[in-house]
């Protein structure tokens, strides 16, 4: 509802100031040319969305494996925590185009850049739903003897789930930027690339257009994520529906 | 005769910076096969402690544990277990919670584990709920579901810590009731820790009853009711003599 008003607004605005398309294109300017330059612009849609997936992947298996492995042993937390925050401090702006001098100018540098964006949330969050396993649940298992391994695929996976997928849902925007970053800085295809060109030609149309593709994107994702969430863990989102 | 779980000479002190707390002093008890035996004391008498204790989470300063005849101490894994909360994972049907502690100890395929607690689920009142999440349950359900999980567990020995400690005063009797019922079956050792007089008197052989911290054994007293037993026993003159005895033990210990 807010973004119809705010679309209304816009496109009201642009008619009613005589706004030059060039300076501030219309809602419908903006659509109008999509819809025009539709082949082109999927092209560099589908290749976004292909890094961005790649890049997501990564970063989700990178996260799981740092958390995991930070929980399991003490030392290798220890050990890693201040590198994890550095891995965040450094912006990913400078680090591109250092990627890009070390490993060229293929796919590799980019899904690099968007898995190191996405692997922060996904390591933080699955740690802190590992670390905050029930005490009750832990005390019982311990009682009847489960091994350090049972208790952590049987309680401690599972329990952190909940925490993991709002870590994903982080993620998930995070790769679609990360994508469009990596675009940016040094490719010839893919909705960055597009943007980059389009501002140079003064095309603005163009950018919003992009623009709007890419709140689509990270949308869906966030959307495909809440949905898989749904289907996964079942039990906390019926048990919310019961309190409610 | 031998007995099936035994403690001798229990110490155990908590060391903490500033204050070391003495909290079990030369506790010894013992549940022979297929007794029911209650610990009663007063609350924070270390019950719980002794329990820890017994399931290896905790050793002792001093002292033993044995099962069958063999040293156990500080071992895990050798007793069934059921907390005062129901400690269900919420992410398993009723029926992967009640298989659970089967699964733990690994000695019988999840297929036979299923076979055997459905056979069971609907002796217990929870036919239907095989597939429902705990948390559809209602309290007394949910401890059902321990309390089948406790005695589906390949160990033999049951240790029950206050297992209705949280249920309302009618459900608790129904559970009361219930339990006894199975028990009176199976009957399988038990030691089962509570603050209810009346639930200590009318479920078991024995009872230790606890001293304040440090926790020593204040009393053990022998109820001989026969069983099955039934609630017409709570009307019994020895019933109501032993509860005012225990009664009177546990004040002496609050007040001093």
């Amino acid at each position: 509802m807010a973004v119809v008003l705010l679309l209304s607004g816009w496109e009201l605005a642009v008619y009613l100031l005589h706004i030059e398309q060039w300076f501030l294109p219309s809602p419908s300017g903006v659509i109008r040319e999509a819809y025009v330059s539709w082949p082109r612009l999927w092209l560099h849609t589908s290749a976004t969305i292909e890094k961005c997936l790649l890049g997501l992947a990564a970063g989700i298996l990178a996260g799981m494996v740092i958390g995991i492995m930070m929980h399991w042993w003490k030392p290798v937390k220890l050990a890693f925590s201040p590198l994890l925050i550095l891995s965040q401090n450094v912006p990913s702006i400078v680090l591109a185009p250092l990627f890009f001098v070390w490993f060229g100018y293929g796919l590799f540098p980019k899904i690099l850049i968007i898995a190191l964006v996405c692997f922060f949330p996904i390591a933080v969050s699955i740690m802190t739903g590992l670390a905050e396993t029930d005490r009750n649940l832990l005390n019982y298992m311990r009682m009847i003897g489960a091994k350090k391994r049972q208790i952590f695929f049987k309680l401690e996976l599972p329990f952190s789930l909940p925490y993991l997928f709002s870590g994903l849902k982080i993620s998930a925007t995070y790769s679609v930027m990360g994508a469009v970053v990596a675009e940016w800085l040094g490719s010839s295809v893919g909705l960055g690339y597009y943007m980059t060109l389009s501002s140079k030609g003064y095309r603005n149309d163009r950018v919003f257009a992009a623009v709007f593709i890419i709140i689509a994107l990270s949308y869906i994702l966030y959307l495909g994520i809440g949905l898989l969430q749904k289907l996964i863990v079942r039990w906390q989102s019926s048990s919310s529906k019961g309190e409610a | 005769m031998l007995h099936k779980l035994e403690l001798r000479h229990i110490n155990k002190s908590f060391i903490s910076p500033g204050s070391d707390t003495f909290v079990i002093d030369d506790l010894s008890l013992h549940v022979k096969e297929g007794e029911f035996v209650s610990i009663i004391g007063p609350s924070g008498s270390g019950k719980s402690t002794v329990f820890h204790m017994i399931g290896g989470l905790i050793r002792p300063d001093h002292g033993n544990i044995i099962l069958d005849g063999k040293e156990i101490t500080g071992e895990r894994g050798h007793i069934s277990y059921m907390p005062q909360q129901h400690s269900l994972l919420p992410w398993r049907t009723v029926l992967d919670n009640t298989i659970l502690a089967l699964e733990v100890a690994g000695v019988t395929s999840k297929k036979q584990a299923r076979e055997q607690a459905k056979q069971w689920l609907a002796r217990v009142g929870l036919a239907g709920y095989e597939s429902a999440y705990p948390h559809v349950l209602s309290g007394g359900m949910q401890q059902r579901v321990g309390f089948l999980r406790a005695l589906l567990s390949p160990q033999e020995v049951m240790c029950l810590d206050e297992p209705f400690g949280a249920l309302d005063a009618l459900t608790r009797m129904d559970m009361q009731r219930w339990l006894l019922g199975i028990w009176e079956q199976s009957r399988r050792s038990v030691l089962f820790v509570t603050h209810s007089i009346e639930e200590a008197l009318f479920l078991s052989d024995r009872i230790y009853v606890f001293s304040d911290k440090p926790t020593r054994v204040l009393e053990e007293i022998e109820v001989s009711f026969e069983r099955p037993r039934g609630e017409s026993i709570l009307q019994h003159r020895e019933f109501m003599r032993l509860r005012a005895h225990i009664y009177n033990l546990m004040k002496k210990e609050v007040m001093s």
